[in-house]
């Protein structure tokens, strides 16, 4: 088959169906030669059209759904009640807060005029902040946020280990800063999260406004490194050490805030990461093959067992729960889970 | 791991069978989106999809003691599905019997060998394949397909002729094509 006869413009104009019918039925004619060009057609049309199947499945409103389905069961003059109870008595049990409490610790060191304020959520806890520009932030559990006396005089600069989630007030004079160990995102009347615990993550989400990712410490020198709009994600690629920018659903990761706990795809690695901290918990992980695992979940009110059997649904793991106390003479009393791959009962 | 997937999917229906909520939702939470497209192919709209999807649910949890599964609880939902698209048509058939008879005669159960991917899958595969394009191939690919701009807007945003654009996103679909050829081998694991 001759490759070139057919142009790109050609064929992205067939695919965007932009072509009359007989063009079109030219272009399936021309691929129709071979089986082997046929089979190319269908699968160009297909990568074509997966975006768009992507865009849909994400737009679906399943609480509305869900609803709906119970709506169904419940109806009048239905047999299926048991349903509903089951639906409360379930929910129920899954509200057994964990106690967010918004626990921060505010260090004030008066040394001669500066004042440098820190707020740490400690691990387990979330906590929300108003900054004295009035710009809102929300903390992620074991993340640390600290800033200087002369935050709002001339510039508004935050430094940040951790995670958090950034309301800022809009002032074109005075841009806000958020350093992190490797880069500073810049911000002025801007919604956005940031991930940054370690220096070799980053991931930064545009909700509202704009913002532009600089080198740390060199957002007043050199150019933005990227520019990002509303809907666009940044990932640090740690391989490569560069930032890649994607356009995504944006708004799934930063539903920590509302005490959900999101995972999409998530593989096992990053799993224990945010268990650990988001239940103050110590997390020991006895199959390295279990790492190649990925869950899709969301959690709400769930206690730590709760959350664990609801993981070993999807993929076949066993946990144990060790509680807190005198393990190695440790005095720390964070109980400890280890994480085993499930081995088959019948032998 | 597909295997892993499909065991332990049943294993979770006979716990649904047994009572449990949460195993339901598991279902619906992972499925209700796919289901919902795959029977838009056939019956052209997506709130009488929602519907038949909703009420294939509600049958799911209502019915679950007499359900009998062999295959996989996937296979079950995507095929209960399709048999109430067809029906759905059928009965509308008897209305407008001359517009619906070549859609039934078409009809085929499997649209493609993507259709019975969940969001939550199809995501984390498209994710993977576009992070192999170079970076202006991959931008332009996601102005166009994700964020639906026509190729000439794509080329004014970013200061390029047309023609660039076009085989940029050509480049694309050709890596792509390639990048994701390597998951239908996997995915027909799902059907056996």
């Amino acid at each position: 088959m001759n490759s070139n006869y057919l142009s790109n413009e050609k064929l992205v104009a067939f695919l965007n169906g932009e072509l009359s019918p007989e063009e079109s039925e030219s272009i399936r004619d021309w691929y129709a030669e071979s089986t082997e060009g046929k089979q190319e057609l269908e699968q160009l049309e297909q990568v074509w059209g997966l975006a768009d199947r992507l865009t849909q499945m994400e737009g679906i409103d399943k609480k509305r759904a869900r609803n709906n389905i119970e709506l169904k069961l419940s109806a009048p003059n239905h047999k299926w009640k048991v349903f509903r109870l089951y639906f409360q008595k379930a929910a129920a049990i899954l509200i057994f807060p964990i106690l967010l409490l918004t626990t921060y610790v505010i260090f004030q060191k008066q040394d001669q005029n500066i004042a440098e304020q820190e707020i740490v959520a400690a691990y387990g806890t979330r906590s929300q902040i108003t900054l004295p520009d009035g710009s809102k932030v929300w903390l992620n559990s074991g993340s640390t946020l600290q800033y200087g006396a002369d935050f709002n005089r001339n510039s508004r600069t935050v430094h940040l280990m951790g995670e958090a989630y950034f309301e800022v007030q809009s002032d074109q004079s005075r841009p806000f800063d958020v350093v992190t160990e490797k880069y500073t995102v810049r911000a002025v009347g801007t919604a956005f999260n940031i991930f940054s615990y370690d220096k070799d993550e980053f991931y930064t989400s545009l909700e509202k406004g704009h913002t532009q990712i600089f080198k740390a410490g060199q957002q007043d020198q050199a150019p933005p490194l990227l520019k990002m709009t509303p809907g666009q994600r940044v990932v640090l690629n740690q391989e490569q050490n560069k930032l890649v920018l994607t356009n995504t659903n944006v708004s799934q990761y930063s539903t920590w805030r509302e005490g959900k706990l999101t995972f999409k795809n998530t593989p096992m690695e990053e799993v224990i990461a945010k268990l650990k901290r988001w239940f103050n918990v110590t997390i020991e992980l006895k199959d390295r093959e279990a790492l190649s695992y990925r869950y899709t979940a969301v959690f709400e009110n769930e206690t730590i067992q709760e959350v664990l059997e609801m993981l070993s649904f999807s993929a076949p793991i066993d946990y144990r729960i060790i509680p807190g106390k005198s393990r190695d003479g440790d005095s720390s009393s964070k109980p400890t889970i280890e994480i085993s791959i499930k081995k088959s009962k019948d032998n | 791991m597909n295997q892993l997937l499909k065991d332990r999917e049943l294993q979770l229906f006979e716990e649904m069978k047994a009572g449990s909520i949460d195993c339901f939702n598991y279902f619906f939470e992972y499925y209700y989106s796919g289901l919902c497209i795959y029977a838009k192919a056939y019956l052209g709209d997506l709130s009488s999809s929602e519907e038949v999807v909703q009420d294939v649910f509600a049958r799911f949890w209502e019915k679950r003691q007499a359900i009998q599964i062999t295959s996989s609880v996937r296979f079950y939902l995507f095929k209960t599905v399709y048999n109430q698209c067809l029906n759905n048509l059928k009965h509308q058939k008897v209305e407008r019997a001359y517009q619906q008879q070549c859609v039934i005669d078409s009809f085929d159960m499997q649209q493609s060998q993507w259709s019975l991917y969940n969001e939550y899958e199809l995501r984390n595969v498209l994710d993977q394949a576009i992070t192999k394009l170079p970076d202006k191939c991959r931008e332009v690919f996601e102005l166009s397909r994700f964020d639906n701009l026509k190729n000439k807007e794509i080329a004014e945003k970013l200061g390029i002729s047309e023609k660039t654009v076009e085989n940029q996103i050509t480049k694309a679909l050709k890596v792509l094509r390639k990048e994701l050829k390597d998951f239908l081998p996997i995915f027909l694991m799902y059907l056996s």
